[in-house]
């Protein structure tokens, strides 16, 4: 498929990218820059949508763990806030707030991830915070 | 430069261009499945998540025979489910998933009866209301979702699909 494209549209930005050196003529330049930027669209074209399911299947597992992780979490409080929050108003606030910090938008957050998509610390931290206080419910409850 | 230079240029330089536009889009593919990956796998698991979580503390907070039974039952199920998007491990997820909503309401019409020997007066733990617990969590959402911490309502309804 060939997309046709007016010479002022230019993907690439700058012209003088295409430029190794000085020593290019103009007219090579602009040959360089009609054919290149005819096969860069054509490039874009052929490649439609490979690599998506390949980038679902990488991270799928990833995303499962967190999802898995935080249910978990979140499904603990859960039972503890119904059992003891009529008495541990901290307990019953700690509930609204997990499902505030927690929500899927929170975490999968792009603060949390670098440019592949690879999680930082400070999603751990997010974690560790909400296990802990968990863990003090826990305790607290004897559970 | 003759003419069969000329023709080879531009066909160096087309295919220069030609795969830088196909390695463009390829990457950017790569990483848009990347977070559909994240959000469908979050998405999937979180309920399960919160189910396990449940049945776990049931476990270890009463001594009910039945609920025992029940909610250990749902753990394996659940352990059985491997967390990725295999056909097979699909297939153990959606072969389950209605056993494991069936139980867990058998499990929680225990918990009712065990709570209500104590105090009447707690409120009642429905698969309704963890339904709703975990779409406040997880909602359903179509795209990647950026922080905003400003708004709540960014989770927006999905039409689709997993299985591209």
């Amino acid at each position: 498929m060939t997309v046709e494209m007016s010479d002022n549209e230019d993907v690439w930005g700058s012209d003088s990218e295409f430029m190794p050196g000085s020593e290019e003529s103009p007219e090579l330049n602009k040959l360089r820059q009609v054919h290149s930027k005819r096969g860069y669209l054509d490039g874009i074209s052929s490649a439609k949508e490979e690599n998506l399911q390949a980038g679902f299947d990488a991270t799928f597992p990833m995303g499962s763990q967190y999802g898995f992780q935080i249910g978990l979490l979140v499904g603990k409080l859960q039972l503890l806030a119904t059992l003891y929050g009529k008495s541990d108003l901290r307990l019953l606030e700690d509930m609204k707030q997990v499902q505030k910090e927690l929500r899927i938008n929170k975490v999968l957050a792009d603060k949390h991830f670098d440019e592949n998509l690879k999680p930082l610390d400070s999603l751990d931290e997010l974690l560790c915070k909400w296990q802990l206080r968990l863990s003090q419910y826990e305790v607290k409850y004897s559970i | 430069m003759d003419f069969d230079e000329l023709l080879n240029l531009e066909q160096q330089f087309y295919q220069e261009g030609y795969e830088e536009g196909r390695n463009v889009n390829l990457r950017q593919n790569l990483f848009e499945g990347k977070q559909y990956g994240l959000q469908v796998g979050f998405q999937r698991f979180q309920l399960l998540g919160i189910i396990y979580g449940i049945c776990d503390t049931l476990i270890q907070r009463f001594d009910d025979t039945g609920l025992h039974k029940n909610a250990k039952l749902i753990k394996k199920l659940i352990e059985d489910i491997e967390m990725n998007n295999n056909q097979e491990s699909v297939a153990v997820y959606e072969r389950s998933i209605f056993k494991i909503r069936n139980k867990f309401r058998l499990v929680l019409m225990s918990l009712q009866k065990n709570m209500s020997n104590s105090d009447s007066t707690l409120d009642r733990l429905t698969l309704e209301k963890v339904e709703n617990l975990s779409r406040e969590i997880a909602g359903e959402i179509q795209g990647y979702v950026e922080d905003n911490s400003a708004s709540q309502s960014e989770i927006t309804p999905q039409d689709w699909n997993t299985d591209w």
